[in-house]
């Protein structure tokens, strides 16, 4: 078959796999291009680089891109890439299923788009809270394309957790119990179980939207009876839980990759796995921190702050069991490792930042400022983002059979925590000065236009490490070192296949006795699964 | 791999429940300004003549699974026609009285929950549509009857919801 043909009509998860990556890569960079934009107009006070509703556009749909169009196909496309290879089967449960999910999506993220050529993009910010998005407030089609690509993306979202679901639960080598399943399988599985609680209350929040805007409805139109608040809630009661599901699946990279690279085995795994249960189950209670500065009476809110701060503490305990994995090891710092390492500290500081917004008070003075740009990007960025490039270098060689260059790993890697930083940390500050978020342009106010700048370069910084990693890909791809089967000695099954798989993935799945079968393989004198009291 | 395929229909079902969850805590949410439209514009009697078409078309669903016959499938096919023109009849009955996805928020509500829960329906008839028409997998079936059971007890909690909370 002639090469669009085979992509177009693949049901491959391997090649579906990387079809989510690289959609994901494209509107990454779309997305970037639309942060830089916003970084010039904020680079000093007053400018007129952007027309306001120019801007309103620019920042709606950069957060959208980013986190319907980025964060969640790509996390989908390790997931189908890599979830059938670690449990030692050759495909997905459903193929047919996984190109429509991925489809589904594909035209999703075009539809959004197309919105910028009918009459003008969502420009309500990417929560798009009612009842500015009510066709009174935003009579032109740009909502509609919102509402109907966020449709589309969440039903292929949702398709993909059915089918990581039955996967896992029906396809798995024999051996591999669920107690000896890789954590990134186990944190893909719980996440799936979220997808299908979280996904249909957007789902069911859109179709709101869309009668009120299409058919005349007033779910959300307080002048006619409805109840913005009611959108409030919905969105939250998806958009919390979706904030883990953009991050547990990077939990589980973290988890696969951290270990390899100290050469010891996890620590507390039964604590990782069922930390991220308590965290699935939790985040199902904390959607009203979003909406702190509503007045819903103050027992309710104090539940759940109350919540909210509690969930902090499974998510400490995976800090806690990640750093105790690093303590005595053998840690070999390769790209790949050093994002995994700067994940750990960057995801902290944005977790500190989330505790201190469960505080109500502190959430009242802070809501709806920098802080909160600051806070979201060092979880969405510095850990999820983070936690991608290090999987990125870590899985690379499995996928395309090279390594990807170590050298241009570090400018990679050095550009981006630097230009990260440089964004983000000063926008904390200029939050406790008080700026907003999505406004314009800003007053020239003591320190605001200083630090701007600064967050605007480091912006220039991080735009360049992202272009080092896309460089990294292309030249590795051509003129990379030959990785071999297992570059980092590594112990789970994808290992064992080749590089890049068969397209049956495996000859024959080696033996799965204990939590490392590459590693019984590899140690037959010590396997785990002796260490771990017999088979 | 017999229990593959409802598997994964049962997850996605789970989706769909709260799916319809929201929509139904939407109807609840309004319902205190809602109720004065709902009790004066609704017809009890009529709605329960198409619902127990509804619930029998389970039951010739699940002979027609049990027996494998094409004539169950047939009936259940049938009686979930009766039941969406019965529900067309309603709507237009409604509108009539001038009551509209426009109108207040029982309209709002109304229109949009039992709507939903329509294309639920017109989708499983079409389902079932082409695996009558067709060689139909087993596994097909067994996925489409849970699918079909779903449908309707769904409509069970919108009935009791919508209709006898309105009336009792």
């Amino acid at each position: 078959m002639k090469g669009l043909e085979r992509w177009v009509s693949t049901v491959d998860h391997k090649e579906i796999g990387v079809l989510y990556m690289l959609t994901a890569l494209v509107f990454f960079l779309i997305g970037g291009v639309e942060a830089m934009m916003i970084r010039a107009q904020l680079s000093l006070p007053g400018l007129n680089f952007l027309a306001p509703e120019t801007y309103n556009q620019v920042f709606t749909m950069h957060g959208t891109t980013m986190i319907f169009l980025v964060v969640m196909p790509v996390l989908a496309g390790f997931g189908v890439y890599l979830v059938p290879l670690m449990i030692g089967a050759s495909d997905m449960a459903y193929p047919r299923l996984n190109a429509l999910t991925f489809w589904l999506q594909f035209f999703g993220g075009v539809l959004l788009y197309i919105s910028f050529f009918a009459g003008g993009a969502p420009d309500a910010g990417w929560f798009s809270y009612a009842p500015l998005s009510e066709k009174a407030f935003s009579p032109h089609a740009g909502l509609d394309y919102w509402a109907l690509g966020l449709l589309l993306l969440g039903s292929g979202t949702v398709g993909s957790a059915v089918n990581f679901i039955v996967t896992i639960a029906n396809h798995r080598a024999p051996g591999m119990t669920i107690r000896r399943l890789p954590l990134f399988v186990w944190m893909t599985l719980v996440n799936s179980v979220l997808i299908l609680f979280a996904l249909p209350a957007l789902n069911a929040a859109l179709i709101m939207l869309l009668s009120d805007r299409l058919l005349h409805a007033h779910f959300f139109d307080a002048a006619q009876g409805g109840s913005p608040i009611l959108w409030q809630h919905y969105f939250w009661i998806f958009g919390h839980p979706e904030v883990y599901i953009m991050v547990l699946p990077a939990f589980g990279m973290i988890s696969e990759i951290i270990p390899v690279f100290s050469r010891k085995p996890i620590f507390g795994y039964g604590f990782v796995a069922s930390s991220t249960l308590a965290i699935a189950f939790l985040s199902y209670g904390v959607w009203v921190h979003h909406m702190f500065a509503v007045a819903l009476g103050r027992v309710f809110i104090s539940v759940f702050a109350a919540m909210s701060m509690l969930i902090a503490v499974p998510t400490g305990v995976k800090i806690f069991a990640w750093s105790a994995t690093l303590v005595g090891g053998s840690i070999r710092f390769t790209t790949a490792m050093l994002f995994a390492v700067a994940f750990l500290l960057e995801f902290t500081i944005g977790g500190l930042s989330g505790v201190a917004f469960a505080t109500v008070p502190i959430d009242w003075e802070l809501t709806d400022t920098y802080f909160v740009v600051a806070h979201f990007h060092y979880v969405l960025f510095g850990g999820t983002a983070f936690a991608l490039f290090a999987a990125a270098y870590y899985w690379f060689p499995k996928i395309s059979g090279r390594l990807m260059d170590e050298k241009m790993g570090r400018w990679n890697f050095w550009l981006v925590v630097i230009g990260f930083n440089m964004t983000f940390f000063v926008q904390h500050l200029l939050g406790l000065m008080g700026m907003p978020r999505r406004v314009y342009t800003y007053p020239n106010l003591p320190g605001w236009a200083a630090l701007n700048l600064v967050s605007t370069f480091g912006a220039v910084i991080l735009g360049l490490g992202a272009l080092v990693f896309i460089c990294n890909i292309l030249a590795s791809l051509a003129f990379g070192t030959r990785a071999g089967n297992d570059p980092w000695d590594a112990w789970t099954l994808e290992w064992a296949a080749k590089s890049p798989p068969l397209p049956e993935n495996f000859e024959t799945v080696p033996a799965v006795r204990s939590r490392r079968p590459l590693w019984d393989v590899k140690h037959p004198d010590a396997p785990d699964w002796a260490a771990e009291g017999g088979a | 791999m017999k229990t593959r395929a409802p598997l994964g229909m049962l997850l996605f079902l789970l989706n769909e429940a709260v799916f319809f969850f929201m929509l139904i805590g939407a109807f609840v949410y309004f319902r205190g300004s809602a109720l004065a439209t709902a009790a004066r514009s609704l017809n009890l009697a009529g709605a329960s003549i198409y619902t127990v078409c509804l619930l029998a078309s389970s039951i010739t669903m699940w002979r027609g699974v049990a027996a494998g016959s094409r004539g169950w499938l047939g009936a259940t096919l049938a009686l979930g026609a009766i039941f969406l023109y019965g529900q067309g009849r309603e709507y237009w009955a409604l509108f009539r009285q001038n009551v509209t996805i426009g109108g207040d928020q029982f309209g709002t509500t109304f229109f949009t929950l039992t709507g939903i829960h329509a294309l639920h329906v017109l989708t499983g008839l079409l389902l079932l549509l082409v695996l009558l028409s067709g060689a139909g997998r087993r596994s097909a079936l067994d996925s489409i009857a849970l699918y079909w059971y779903f449908v309707d007890a769904v409509w069970i909690v919108i009935f009791a919801v919508v209709y006898l909370w309105t009336f009792v």
